[in-house]
Parts: C-alpha cells; sequence; structure tokens
C-alpha cells in the first residue's frame, strides 16, 4: 500500500459513496420495481436485474431502488416506479429489459419522462 | 501441561523481556492455563529479574488474575450497577447454592464450573446478565441459568 | 472471559463492497447484540438472501453498537431505515421473502412503544432515537467498523489532514479550547486546556493516552465507541499528538472487553496500512503511532496516576495529585490522556468549527471554558426503563426527556424513585428533580456527577440503602489500600450500613454514618476515596426516611433487604399453577394444582426465585 496522500481520502470517499449514499436517505430518484407474486411472474426479477445494471454503469450516486407488493394492475406487469425528488411519481408498464434501460436513461438520470411507456402520473389516493 | 516452560518462554519473548510488560504477560499465562500457577510466577520472576512479591502483587490486585484454577466452564455473573438492580446479586447466591460451593471462585465437586462476580461485563442494556464459558446470556435468571448449568453437565456427561 | 465470536464468524471479509446493491441491511454486531446471536442472524438471512438470488442485490452489513441494546439483535434496513429488533433464525425467512423480495415490510418484527397500538416502522420516529443527538456516537449503525474505507467516505481522516495543512499546533489547541470541550471521562476538565498545558510542559518524548479502561459498573459507552467506530478514536488521538507535540500514543483498555479490542487492533493495522498511523503521515513530517495495553480489571485504574503506574507494568496506586500528570505522567514524562468519548468528539469539532460545537449544550464558555457544558454526552441508559441502551443527548436536555421520552418511561408501570449517575463516585437523583437540565456543573450540585455517563433508573422497589452498600462493596474491593481514610474508612461506612440492613443498627448509626462519610470525603488521597462517600451521603440527602425505617422501624420499605423481609403469596392472585412451587429450590412452597399456594417462612431462603417466575404477580415481599 503505497502512502496516502490527502487527495487519496477524496477518491477513497468517491469509490464508497455509491454504496454508502443508500444508508443516508432517500436519494434524488426513486425506483421502485413491482414484486408481487404476478410481477415476479411476469417477469420482474429481469426488470430488477436490469435497473441494477444500468444504476452500476451510470455510477449515479443519488438513485435509490425499491421494491414493493402488486401495483393491483396484473395483467400490466412488469412495472416500476419513478419519483424524482418533489415531482409526481410515474408508473411504466408491460416493461421488458429495452424499455427500462431508456426509462433509465431518458427519466431517471435526465429527468424526462418516457410517455411512450408511461400508464399514469401520479398514484392513486391513499389515507 | 502445568508448568509448560515452553509456553512461558514463548510469552516472555513474545513482549521481548520488557517488565513494564508485565501485567500482559499474566494476562497471557492467564488466558492459557485460566489461573497463574505459583511454579510459573516464580519462573517469571526469575526470568524477568524482578522480586516475586511484585509478580503476587500484581496477580493480587488486579481482578482479572486467580491464583487458583477456575472450573472448565468459569461462569462470571455480572454485577455491574444495572445487573444489581434487576436482581444480579440474586442470580450469584443462587447459582452458588445450585453449584453446592461455599464461595466465589471454588470449583464445583465435578470440576466443571466456578463462579465469580464481575464489575460490568458492558451489556447493561441486557442486564441481568451472566457468562458461561465464554458465552453471553442477556436478559437472564436464576432458573434460566440452572436450565443452562443442566445442559452443559448432560453434554459433558455424554462426551 | 470473552464474546464468543470463533465459532460463529468466518475469516472472509464481510461483504464485498462494490457498489450495485439496491439495499443494505445494517445488522448490529455490538457486543449486546452479539451475545443476542447476531452471527447467527446474518447467516441466516445470508442463506435466504441467496436462495431468492438476490445476493447481487442486497448486502448484509456488520455495524457496531446500534444502541437499543435490550432489543437485539436489531436491524436497520436501508434505504428506508425501517427498524427490526428481537429477531430469530426463524424469523429470517419470511422477512427476506416479503420485504427483501417483495417490498412489504413486517410490522411483527418491528417495535412497538409501550402504550402504543401500532408498529413504527421508521428508525428515526421511534422515541428511544428521535430525540438523540449524534456527534461522538456519528456513525453509529453507518458505517462496517472494520472498514477504514467507509470511515474515510463518511469524512474519516479529514480533520487530522485539515490540522496538518491548515492549523499550527497553537491553533488546534485554541479550537479546542473555544469549543468548550470538557473531558467526557468524568471529571469534565476542559480539554483544551489540559492539551495546552501538556504542550507547553518540558520533556520530551510526550505521550497521548486513551483511557478505555471504562470501569464504571453500569456504564459502557466507551466500548460501544471502540467497537462502533474505532477510528474516529484514532483520529482524535493523532490531532491530539499534534497539538501537543507527541508521536506516541497508547489505548489502555479492559481486557473484558475481547471484541472491543479486536476491532481496535485491525483499525489500527489498516491506519497503518494507509499511512494514517506511522512516519511522515500525509507527508506533513508528522509521525504518530499508537499501541495497546490491557488493563487487568482494577477501577482504580480510571484514576490518570494509577492507570499510568499501572502501564508501567506495576500495581495501579494512585500518588498525590499535586503532580500533575500532564506534567509528569507515564515515565514521568509530559502525558495527555483523555477518554474514548472526548478523542471521538475531536474529529467533528476541527471540521466544522469551535463555534458549531459550542452553539450546543449549555452555559457559556467564550471567557471561561469552566462556563458550561458544550455539545452532547453519550449515556448509558439502564436499569428499570422500558428502553435500555445507548443514547446521545444534547447537554442541557432535562433527566425527565431522557428518562421518559426517551426511555419510554418505567418498566411494568411501576413508579419512578430515582436515577443514578456518576457511577460510583457519584449519586442518586430523586424524582423532584426529574426536570434538572444534564450538564456537568447541575449534577454536581445536586449531589452526583456526570462520571462516564452511566444512568442508572430506580423504581420504588429498589432500596436505596442496598443502593449505597453496593457502591461502599465495589468500592472496598476496588480501593487500592494505599491511604487509611478510604481504607479503613470504606471498611467501617460498610460495617453500618451492613447493620442497618440487617436489622441490627443502633439509634445514632445514620449520624456515625454520616461523619465518618464526610470524613472519608475531606482526607482519602485520590479521587477514588474523595469521591467514595457520594453514594452514602447523596441517599442520606434524598431519602433519610428510607435509612430510619430500616433502623427505627425494622423495616425495608422497597423490600430487597433479606433480613427485614418475608415471602407470602397473595390469595386472590395465585391461580395454583404450582410453576413457584416446582422452581423453590427449598421445597417451601405448599399447595395443589388450582389450589392457593402457601410459603412456609421457616424453610424460606428468600432466594426470590418464586417471585421471578410468577406470571400472575402473585407473590408479595414486605
Amino acid at each position: 500500500m503505497p502512502k496516502l496522500k490527502i487527495e487519496d481520502l477524496d477518491r477513497i470517499s468517491q469509490q464508497q459513496k455509491r454504496s454508502m449514499s443508500l444508508r443516508e436517505g432517500a436519494g434524488r430518484v426513486r425506483i421502485t420495481v413491482h414484486m408481487g407474486t404476478c410481477g415476479i411472474s411476469a417477469g420482474a426479477r429481469k426488470i430488477m436485474a436490469e435497473v441494477l445494471r444500468c444504476l452500476e454503469k451510470s455510477k449515479a450516486t443519488d438513485v435509490v431502488v425499491t421494491t414493493t407488493g402488486c401495483a393491483g394492475l396484473c395483467s400490466r406487469e412488469p412495472m416500476i416506479t419513478v419519483e424524482v425528488r418533489d415531482q409526481a411519481p410515474v408508473k411504466y408498464v408491460d416493461l421488458d429489459e429495452k424499455k427500462t434501460s431508456r426509462i433509465f436513461e431518458e427519466h431517471v438520470l435526465k429527468g424526462t419522462v418516457v410517455k411512450d411507456y408511461a400508464l399514469a402520473v401520479g398514484s392513486e389516493q391513499t389515507l | 501441561m502445568l508448568t509448560d516452560e515452553a509456553k512461558l518462554n514463548e510469552i516472555i519473548e513474545h513482549w521481548k523481556r520488557d517488565s513494564s510488560y508485565l501485567i500482559e504477560m499474566l494476562q497471557d499465562v492467564q488466558a492459557h492455563y485460566r489461573y497463574i500457577p505459583h511454579p510459573l510466577a516464580r519462573r517469571l520472576a526469575e526470568e524477568l529479574d524482578v522480586p516475586v512479591n511484585r509478580i503476587f502483587h500484581i496477580a493480587t490486585f488486579y481482578k482479572g488474575f486467580t491464583l487458583e484454577p477456575r472450573g472448565k466452564f468459569p461462569i462470571a455473573v455480572c454485577t455491574g450497577t444495572a445487573c444489581h438492580v434487576k436482581g444480579g446479586t440474586r442470580i450469584l447466591e443462587n447459582i452458588l447454592r445450585d453449584l453446592g460451593v461455599e464461595r466465589e471462585g471454588q470449583v464445583s465437586a465435578d470440576g466443571l464450573f466456578s463462579v465469580e462476580s464481575v464489575r460490568c461485563v458492558g451489556c447493561c442494556g441486557l442486564a441481568p446478565v451472566v457468562t458461561v464459558g465464554g458465552d453471553v446470556y442477556g436478559q437472564t435468571s436464576s432458573v434460566k441459568i440452572s436450565r443452562i448449568l443442566e445442559r452443559v453437565r448432560k453434554a459433558e456427561q455424554a462426551h | 472471559m470473552s464474546v464468543n465470536t470463533d465459532t460463529a464468524r468466518p475469516e472472509e471479509q464481510i461483504s464485498p463492497r462494490v457498489g450495485g446493491y439496491r439495499m443494505h441491511l445494517m445488522l448490529c454486531a455490538g457486543t449486546a447484540c452479539v451475545a443476542s446471536n447476531s452471527y447467527r442472524i446474518k447467516e441466516a438471512l445470508e442463506r435466504e438472501i441467496k436462495k431468492h438470488g438476490l445476493a447481487n442485490e442486497i448486502a448484509v452489513v456488520m455495524t457496531g453498537c446500534n444502541g437499543f441494546c435490550a432489543q437485539g439483535p436489531v436491524m436497520v434496513v436501508q434505504p428506508d431505515e425501517i427498524f427490526y429488533q428481537h429477531l430469530t433464525e426463524k424469523d429470517i425467512p419470511h422477512l427476506v421473502e416479503e420485504h427483501m423480495l417483495k417490498g412489504r415490510p413486517v410490522p411483527a418484527l418491528m417495535y412497538t412503544p409501550p402504550a402504543g397500538k401500532a408498529a413504527i416502522p421508521k428508525m428515526s420516529e421511534i422515541g428511544f432515537f428521535k430525540k438523540q443527538r449524534l456527534l461522538a456516537l456519528r456513525n453509529r449503525g453507518l458505517l462496517d467498523p472494520e472498514s477504514i474505507d467507509e470511515y474515510i467516505a463518511r469524512d474519516g481522516y479529514r480533520a487530522l489532514a485539515k490540522v496538518l495543512t491548515e492549523m499550527t499546533p497553537e491553533q488546534v489547541v485554541q479550537e479546542m479550547i473555544a469549543s468548550g470541550l470538557r473531558g467526557r471521562g468524568g471529571g469534565g476538565f476542559p480539554t483544551g486546556i489540559k492539551w495546552k498545558t501538556c504542550r507547553e510542559a518540558p520533556g520530551e518524548p510526550k505521550f497521548v493516552v486513551c483511557n478505555a479502561d471504562e470501569g464504571d459498573p453500569g456504564a459502557y459507552m466507551d466500548r460501544s465507541i471502540i467497537e462502533g467506530d474505532p477510528h474516529s478514536v484514532l483520529e482524535g488521538m493523532a490531532i491530539a499528538a499534534y497539538a501537543i507535540g507527541s508521536s506516541r500514543g497508547y489505548v489502555y483498555i479492559r481486557h473484558e472487553y475481547p471484541l472491543a479490542l479486536q476491532r481496535l487492533e485491525k483499525a489500527i493495522a489498516d491506519a497503518r496500512a494507509f499511512c494514517l498511523l506511522g512516519k511522515n503521515i500525509f507527508e506533513r513530517g508528522f509521525d504518530f503511532d499508537v499501541k495497546i495495553h490491557r488493563g487487568a480489571g482494577a477501577f482504580v485504574c480510571g484514576e490518570s496516576t494509577a492507570l499510568m503506574a499501572s502501564m508501567e507494568g506495576r500495581p495501579g496506586e494512585p500518588r498525590a495529585k499535586y503532580i500533575h500528570t500532564v506534567e509528569h505522567g507515564l515515565w514521568d514524562l509530559p502525558t495527555n490522556l483523555n477518554n474514548v468519548e472526548t478523542y471521538a468528539n475531536v474529529p467533528p469539532i476541527i471540521l466544522r468549527g469551535a463555534k458549531w460545537f459550542a452553539g450546543i449544550g449549555t452555559g457559556d464558555v467564550s471567557e471561561n471554558p469552566w462556563g458550561g457544558s458544550k455539545g452532547t454526552k453519550v449515556f448509558s441508559l439502564v436499569g428499570k426503563v422500558h428502553n435500555t441502551g445507548l443514547v446521545e443527548v444534547p447537554m442541557g436536555i432535562t433527566l425527565r426527556e431522557i428518562v421518559f421520552d426517551i426511555g419510554g418511561g418505567m418498566m411494568k408501570g411501576r413508579k419512578f424513585k430515582a436515577v443514578q449517575t456518576g457511577g460510583p463516585s457519584g449519586g442518586v437523583i430523586p424524582e423532584e428533580l426529574l426536570d434538572l437540565p444534564v450538564d456537568f456543573d447541575q449534577l454536581t450540585r445536586v449531589g452526583s456527577m456526570m462520571g462516564s455517563g452511566g444512568m442508572i433508573v430506580m423504581d420504588d422497589t429498589d432500596c436505596m440503602v442496598d443502593i449505597a452498600r453496593y457502591f461502599i462493596d465495589f468500592l472496598i474491593g476496588e480501593s487500592c489500600g494505599k491511604c487509611l481514610p478510604c481504607r479503613e474508612g470504606l471498611t467501617q461506612i460498610n460495617a453500618i450500613l451492613n447493620d442497618i440492613c440487617n436489622g441490627t443498627a443502633l439509634e445514632g448509626s445514620i449520624e456515625l454514618l454520616e461523619e465518618l462519610a464526610n470524613t472519608v470525603k475531606e482526607c482519602s488521597l485520590c479521587a477514588l476515596g474523595g469521591s467514595a462517600p457520594n453514594p452514602v451521603l447523596s441517599t442520606l440527602r434524598y431519602f433519610r426516611s428510607e435509612y430510619e425505617a430500616h433502623v427505627k422501624e425494622k423495616r425495608c420499605p422497597a423490600g430487597v433487604c433479606k433480613a427485614l423481609i418475608t415471602y407470602s403469596i397473595d390469595p386472590a392472585k395465585c391461580t395454583g399453577c404450582l410453576v413457584c412451587k416446582r422452581n423453590c429450590p427449598q421445597d417451601a412452597i405448599a399447595g395443589d394444582k388450582k389450589v392457593v399456594h402457601t410459603i412456609d417462612a421457616d424453610k424460606c431462603i428468600k432466594c426470590g426465585i418464586c417471585r421471578d417466575v410468577c406470571a400472575f404477580d402473585a407473590v408479595i415481599v414486605r
């Protein structure tokens, strides 16, 4: 191990940041993959893998990926919801890996909603 | 293994024969033999050229040392303040009775256990705490410990 | 004695630290949670995660002590901060499937407040965590204590870089003085002043020593800091060394803390590998290295001169205090001794500035370093409160907030009686002072002290005479025996207390006790003896009537002192379940199934087992 210089602190921080930022709160964008039984059987696992692959490739540190249960629209699975901070969440339906990658590129990274795959903007009202 | 001089030499050499590490050496002896055997204390004094009474002064001053052998599974009952208010001292009395021994440090007739009180294991959030053979049991009670001891006895008999 | 981690713990590195995980399971690996089997939980989690093919998505990270020890093993799921408690191996398959795979958190494994009905999912919304402010514990539960990279990612070693590049040693000392940081080991001496004196003391080399010989029974904050964030202590020590002009550091650590020792050793090795310890750190011509000294178990070694005697390989006997250790310490050379928590506070003060730190807490330190208590204090909140564990709160918070808001109130709905602070050198604080703001000076004013931060909450079943006797008995065992007032005085105090507890004390015993206690306080050589009578004096101050009940009425109102109590069974509550009868070691309990039991007072040895096992609260102690 060569002697650590002050600049190296930044380098190590940066390397760790992506993994550590997960522990520090919500992030700028939150991607939720719907993983109910229906979602999984429709291929949600592949979508999840693709989301994680895109995330890894982009080296983004402010994106949080979570799962949730069935969204109640089983016929349109697999689905994801993309929620940019302070904006209404967008639900995407009938996904495959290619579509997922495009959503990641355009909506998650650049902030433009991909209208072609979007089901709706906003969520149903809850309590 | 009682007067395993090779082991003692290894310990002395590890601390580079520096008598300011006497406490560390005694800790290694204690860790290996589970007590400080008299012959080894004398050998240590000779090797380091320090008076033997200094060794015994240290060995009796610090609570981490004992001059008599302990049981195969030493039991430590925490009697730190948090454990005291949650009945640690009562647990100690009940274990002494359970083992049929008169005092702390005495080995039970089957050679398996000895019990002593320690001041704070540092798990106060789990009080009362008892350790048996190094395993920590938190939020425990006299009845639970008595079951644990019974389990150890059975396992030893089965051997 | 050791925490048995060898068998449960595979040698491999915890988890590969590449990015790409979507979820981190922060599982507590503090001593308490390890005792509650957290390493088995880890294995079960990894097994289930693998089974569901989630190994590339979810990482299990072992962290230092989370603080909420009574609920262990505890785990926080990030990024959503979902808090799970009391995990057992059999919960894990369901938990992983529901939460980790399908994203549905499991309320049954969450915390439910004592009075509440609904489980609270988020850690920050649980009362225990909500009022805390983390400075010394800033990395608690957020990093793997065995990873120096993670420490660096949380601004680790940046304060050291800052002092080496931007500050002169004098500026560092000034910054510490301005911050108002006072020693967290109990004395409350201003840290900056100590550093200044040591810096100016003649003699070379100088030493920087960290006191991790946490001897106070009922306190474990230092163990937790070393286990959870060992680099913060090393960084604080390195900054102290730079300020003082030292290149040699020692950590004096209790041998009863095997896990802390192991993590500290790893941290030192990693810091050396990165040249954050060693020669020419950050190529600024500053050398500093740290060695570990294991303590052998002696409370008196918390006293600075005794600690240094012990480090020199001698019995830990204190010497007269007019020769200060900052000038004549280890091997008679200038030595700066601070406690673990004090050092852990140093890096954030350097990074964020003295002003920021002095903005937290009580009083004003701009003119006088003793003028207030700044920053936060870590307490081990234990005893008869609902939520026991480790808490860090801003100075000036009231005892009521700590006991009732953070602690969640008294266990089993019992009545609050007192809180004991300051360990064996401290005292008890009664209910009428619950609104007291907690800081160094307020606690001293009411006859207790800050101490290292033990806070033991007691209810109406705790006898104050017994508590006093407990501490005196502890101190007799720990008194080094060098000076007479402490050695003989404590023995005599103990004899009187025993008489009181046994109901054999004569009229006038209380006055005699008081006189003797004051004599020991005045005449002892070191701080141990000088403060040893505090538990007696403070219980007398607030609970004198309880002493009088023992002496005059031969009665122990709290039902603790064996000679003065009897056990009986409440026929109205007893269901005749036979449990107490079966567990009684003396066959002193009579009764049949569904027939009310009775205790034979002649056979009863008052061991208390019947009360422990009774599910109906039917055993009465009077």
